[in-house]
């Protein structure tokens, strides 16, 4: 496996973690998904720029990938935050439970 | 409310926590891509010259190239430890004691980003620890209140 097909994988799953939280499953192992989802930005935020360099085309992936790097950086910042917001039970905030959990009712009584 | 799902999720969140400060530190400490860097020396028989790069834990590469008075010395004339960047001068006839050289060696390197990215990310991994172990005291409180119904 190259460096840069494990940093992709990586990726794969830290956007696994973030749909979780933020779109999938928001009432669901959030601590598990915003701390996994952290973890991995982070580590991709820190080795990027170094596996683009060592990948064969690497100029062109220096470019992508140092881009791609403050992105993560900014995700992982973010999921740190949701896991925070979790901790003090601010996400999902109280209305959208109160909604999703209405939404729900409604459907299963129909 | 404490239930089985947030104690198995505490156990998660607590082997993450385990896992994520090792992994993120050793991926910083092992970062590195290999710079070329060229470097006047001098030739010391008496003690070992050390290379002015710093490099990672993947220390430099393992074949250098040295040159003085204009030839190139072959590996007889010194030993190159490439974890240290150290040079041990042998006293032969292809150098001289205080004589000056170049050496073109490559060492392992962090990028700019890369060192931006921990700068940022490190202090928070210690924020992640803290939130985590608030959320583990929370939730075994809980836990522990339901079960003896404090």
């Amino acid at each position: 496996m190259t460096p840069l097909a494990l940093w992709a994988a990586v990726a794969l799953v830290a956007l696994a973690a973030t749909a979780c939280w933020a779109i999938l499953a928001r009432e669901t192992a959030v601590y598990v998904t915003s701390g996994l989802s952290f973890t991995a930005w982070a580590w991709l935020a820190i080795v990027g720029g170094d596996v683009a360099m060592l990948t064969a085309d690497g100029l062109h992936w220096v470019r992508v990938v140092s881009s791609l790097q403050f992105t993560a950086l900014a995700l992982a910042i973010i999921s740190l935050v949701v896991f925070a917001l979790r901790l003090f039970g601010a996400y999902p905030s109280p209305q959208q439970n109160a909604a999703e959990s209405t939404g729900s009712a409604e459907t299963t009584a129909d | 409310m404490t239930d089985g799902d947030s104690v198995a999720q505490l156990a998660v969140v607590i082997l993450l926590l385990i896992l994520a400060v090792p992994t993120l530190a050793t991926a910083y400490e092992r970062a590195g891509t290999p710079h070329a860097i060229e470097e006047q020396v001098t030739v010391d028989y008496a003690s070992p010259t050390s290379v002015d790069a710093n490099a990672t834990s993947e220390g430099y590469g393992a074949d250098p190239t040295i040159t003085a008075g204009g030839t190139v010395l072959n590996d007889s004339a010194y030993d190159w430890d490439a974890s240290t960047g150290t040079i041990t001068w042998g006293n032969t006839s292809q150098t001289s004691d205080g004589q000056q050289a170049t050496i073109e060696y490559r060492a392992y390197q962090r990028t700019a980003e890369t060192e931006a990215a921990w700068t940022v990310v490190a202090p928070l991994m210690g924020l992640f620890g803290l939130f985590g172990l608030v959320a583990s005291v929370r939730t075994l409180w809980s836990y522990v209140a339901e079960v003896w119904t404090l």
